[in-house]
């Protein structure tokens, strides 16, 4: 059971790693006439994991991990201010935030619809492609 | 004897090997462009990746590592065409060699054959995405806007109907391959 509680933590970190990297926190910046801004989010994460060992000896491990994310505040960087006066963090009030937050997953699942407007390959198809 | 059974087959090969040059190109540079893509999928924002991912798979497919990974399979499998047909051309038609020959070619361009409608109706799927992305990236909700830069969304604007162009062309190659490898068959 260790090496596989080795191999489902190694890969459970792996998948962390990916999620804190700067732009999870830090949205790409958005470059109007005067000025850019950039998004800032707050990345909630609550992460477990568990194993045990059955009558027979066969064992399992699993963890796992859920989060959110809650827009706090966008900094804008002033086009031509020189110094720290160039710089403005505006912090959205907490309820405005939380609000946000709650809209988002919404506002992503009307947007994945209307995007998406046909299905992937069946998986034979794919294999038959990837077979060529 | 030989030369009368085998006659146009020279002719034949020419053209296959003319074909098989131009798909091979043709091929590369859509996976060259697939890799491209994928790579700066990687560099968006962090909100508008699963999206974008996500519309991707939907609408040609496949995501993009499928894509490159069957454009890297098509272009070993033209390869393979263009081995054989390549020393079916230096046999000089040579009546005890060309069959066992013309074997080895039929089985590098058998999976090609079996596939054929699959592999056109997915690339022209993906071209018309391709196509229609200027009309897509101009319906994207505006709150979601922001999260592309300017630049991002007018260079798309401008190189996906290309690229779509692009591989509508390779399709055509694709049939004018399928139509010579066939009429190559009646020498079997």
């Amino acid at each position: 059971m260790s090496e596989d509680l080795a191999s489902a933590l190694k890969g459970f970190l792996e998948e962390m790693k990916a999620m804190l990297s700067p732009k999870i926190v830090f949205g790409e910046p958005i470059i109007l006439e005067d000025k850019t801004i950039i998004p800032v989010v707050r990345l909630g994460l609550v992460a477990g994991s568990g194993g045990g060992k059955g009558k027979e000896g066969e064992g399992g491990f699993g963890c796992g991990g859920v989060g959110g994310i809650n827009p706090v505040g966008i900094i804008a960087v002033l086009k031509g201010v020189a110094g720290f006066e160039g710089i403005k963090v505006m912090p959205f009030p907490s309820a405005l935030g939380q609000a946000l937050g709650e809209l988002m997953p919404k506002m992503m699942e009307t947007f994945t619809t209307m995007m998406a407007g046909k299905k992937p390959l069946e998986e034979e198809e794919k294999k038959k492609l990837l077979t060529v | 004897m030989g030369k009368k059974k085998y006659e146009g087959l020279p002719e034949l090969l020419e053209g296959l090997q003319k074909t098989c040059s131009s798909l091979t190109a043709g091929i590369r540079g859509f996976s060259q462009g697939t890799k491209a893509s994928r790579d700066e999928m990687k560099s968006r924002s962090f909100l508008m990746r699963p999206f974008a991912q996500k519309d991707f798979e939907s609408n040609t497919g496949m995501g993009f590592d499928e894509w490159v990974e069957f454009s890297e399979r098509l272009l070993g499998r033209f390869g393979n065409i263009s081995a054989a047909v390549q020393k079916l051309d230096q046999l000089k038609l040579d009546p005890s060699r060309v069959p066992s020959v013309l074997n080895e070619f039929r089985d590098a361009a058998g999976p090609f054959l079996e596939r054929y409608d699959l592999i056109i109706d997915a690339l022209d799927r993906f071209a018309n995405y391709m196509l229609d992305m200027p009309k897509k990236t101009e319906s994207i909700p505006k709150p979601f806007r922001g999260f592309m830069s300017e630049e991002d969304r007018r260079r798309m604007v401008e190189e996906a109907p290309k690229a779509g162009e692009g591989i509508k062309k390779l399709i055509t190659e694709l049939k004018t391959a399928k139509e010579q490898i066939i009429d190559l068959y009646r020498f079997l």
